[in-house]
């Protein structure tokens, strides 16, 4: 401090009393970082949204063939203002199963393969911050919301082997972002908010580490990635799971086992596939044929308890007026 | 290590990895500053929370800020802090985050004595309360107060000698 700093020691005594700040409470501290988080990864989400919507302006045929379908699910489903509305519904909602029937139709008549990867991440992303809100809000999440996180993980990995070395090596790079993503929001949740939905987000977090691990094996070495997803393609021709309507898949590996370990690439050995709350969603055949690849035939759950609809708590006011005397 | 300024652009763009950083690197320094102001954990809670709520949403709309990220966010978080003091009445903040000690008599003696200090912080205005807290509490240099009033360094040294000369007259004349 300087000349002009000059301050009566009386009351800088005084101010210094207010120095010694308390240290703040780590749980608190978490569950606010959580759900910052969760608010921060949600307004990604959107933008990506609306980026990917100004990309389907530009590309009409792609566009009217998906309007088109979104129409017909919405006639089908009472309206498009439903599918709409569905979009922020979480499993223990009713306009769930229309949100993931909409997720599927986007998917399905997606052509381009790298916006095909993308929407695929985003849909895993959307997985976890459903567990996120849902865990915030007390309520543990069902387990097919991390099965279905992998399924879309696996089929955009399947569909980068296809792509030229460098948007490989670039989707590559996006994935692992992604992963990192969900595993950092995974992580955050773990502070002792939701003690019973500790074991599923564990699981989480393990499947989201394996995947990880794939990446980075692919990243450095592409071309064993590129032969082994070839091959798996070749052998089970398969089509990008639509979750509702899409033919059996002649390989799939189980979600997770019980410690949370994938059976990917040749390895056969069983594993015990993630616990299902409905029962009804997966035709998961372990064959050992291990393609690290888990199929989802499902009929969609639904599944869930309670009513949690917790998402953080994003006020969103602007920031507030400079504040004159008290 | 990345810039305040490369965070930021990514923070625009709602990189989740850029917004975590930056939650990182200031929450703590927010939460300091507000529970010094506030004296209450669950009131300076509100206060980072809040903060960054109107930094995500600004940053959506497009009206983030486009340097000074800083400034910026101990601006909002200051303008809380004059927002609860506007809406509840001196008597109605009273410090329950009283530290752990084995001397509760001194320690209810130092937070009436910091709570005396936080009134008195109070009675200034909005801009004097900034430049003595961060100034005195926080030890920011004067530079880096204007960046936060968006005001020259003049301005600045002007709000802290007539905040002090307040501050002065409330805390030590009465004691006199």
């Amino acid at each position: 401090m300087n000349q002009d700093d000059k301050i009566d020691p009386r009351l800088a005594a005084l101010l210094d009393e207010l120095k010694p700040a308390s240290v703040r409470d780590p749980k608190a501290a978490a569950r606010a970082r959580s759900r910052f988080l969760t608010q921060a990864v949600s307004a990604s989400e959107e933008q990506r949204h609306s980026i990917w919507t100004i990309f389907q302006q530009k590309e009409k045929f792609a566009m009217n063939i998906i309007m088109s379908s979104l129409v017909v699910l919405g006639l089908l489903f009472g309206g498009s203002a439903t599918v709409s509305a569905a979009q922020d519904d979480l499993p223990t909602q009713p306009l769930y199963q229309i949100k993931l029937v909409s997720e599927d139709a986007k998917v399905w008549f997606e052509s381009d393969p790298t916006l095909k990867i993308e929407m695929l991440m985003e849909q895993a992303q959307t997985r976890t911050e459903e567990m996120a809100a849902l865990t915030l809000a007390g309520v543990t999440p069902p387990a097919d919301l991390a099965i279905r996180a992998q399924d879309r993980i696996q089929q955009a990995l399947q569909l980068t082997a296809t792509l030229d070395d460098a948007t490989m090596l670039a989707t590559l790079e996006r994935i692992r972002t992604h992963l990192q993503t969900q595993d950092q929001l995974m992580l955050q949740l773990q502070d002792g908010t939701c003690t019973e939905c500790e074991p599923i987000l564990q699981r989480t977090r393990d499947m989201l580490h394996t995947q990880l691990g794939q990446v980075e094996d692919s990243l450095a070495n592409p071309n064993q990635f590129r032969n082994q997803n070839q091959n798996q393609v070749r052998t089970t021709q398969t089509p990008l799971a639509t979750g509702s309507a899409v033919t059996p898949q002649t390989s799939c590996t189980p979600a997770l086992d019980g410690t949370g370990q994938q059976n990917g690439n040749g390895n056969p050995s069983a594993g015990t596939p993630m616990p299902q709350d409905n029962g009804n969603n997966q035709n998961n055949n372990d064959n050992g044929s291990g393609n690290g690849n888990m199929n989802e035939n499902n009929n969609d759950s639904g599944g869930g308890d309670g009513n949690g609809n917790g998402a953080g708590d994003g006020s969103a006011s602007d920031p507030g007026g400079q504040g004159g005397k008290p | 290590m990345i810039s305040e300024l490369d965070l930021l652009v990514q923070a625009q763009k709602l990189e989740p990895r850029a917004l975590a950083e930056i939650y990182d690197l200031y929450s703590p320094r927010l939460y300091r500053y507000a529970v010094r102001l506030l004296g209450d954990a669950c009131a300076a809670e509100d206060c980072v929370a809040e903060t960054f709520s109107r930094f995500l949403q600004a940053v959506r709309g497009g009206r983030g800020p486009r340097d000074y990220l800083q400034a910026y966010l101990f601006r909002t978080a200051h303008n809380f802090v004059v927002d609860h003091y506007r809406h509840q009445k001196p008597e109605g903040i009273l410090n329950d985050d009283t530290p752990d000690c084995e001397n509760t008599e001194e320690n209810a003696s130092l937070n009436i004595r910091q709570q005396r200090v936080r009134f008195a912080l109070a009675e200034l205005t909005s801009e004097q309360q900034q430049v003595i807290a961060l100034k005195f509490l926080e030890g920011w240099e004067n530079d880096e107060i204007a960046r936060v009033l968006n005001k020259p360094v003049g301005a600045v040294k002007s709000l802290q000698h007539r905040g002090l000369a307040h501050l002065q007259k409330i805390l030590l004349d009465e004691e006199a």
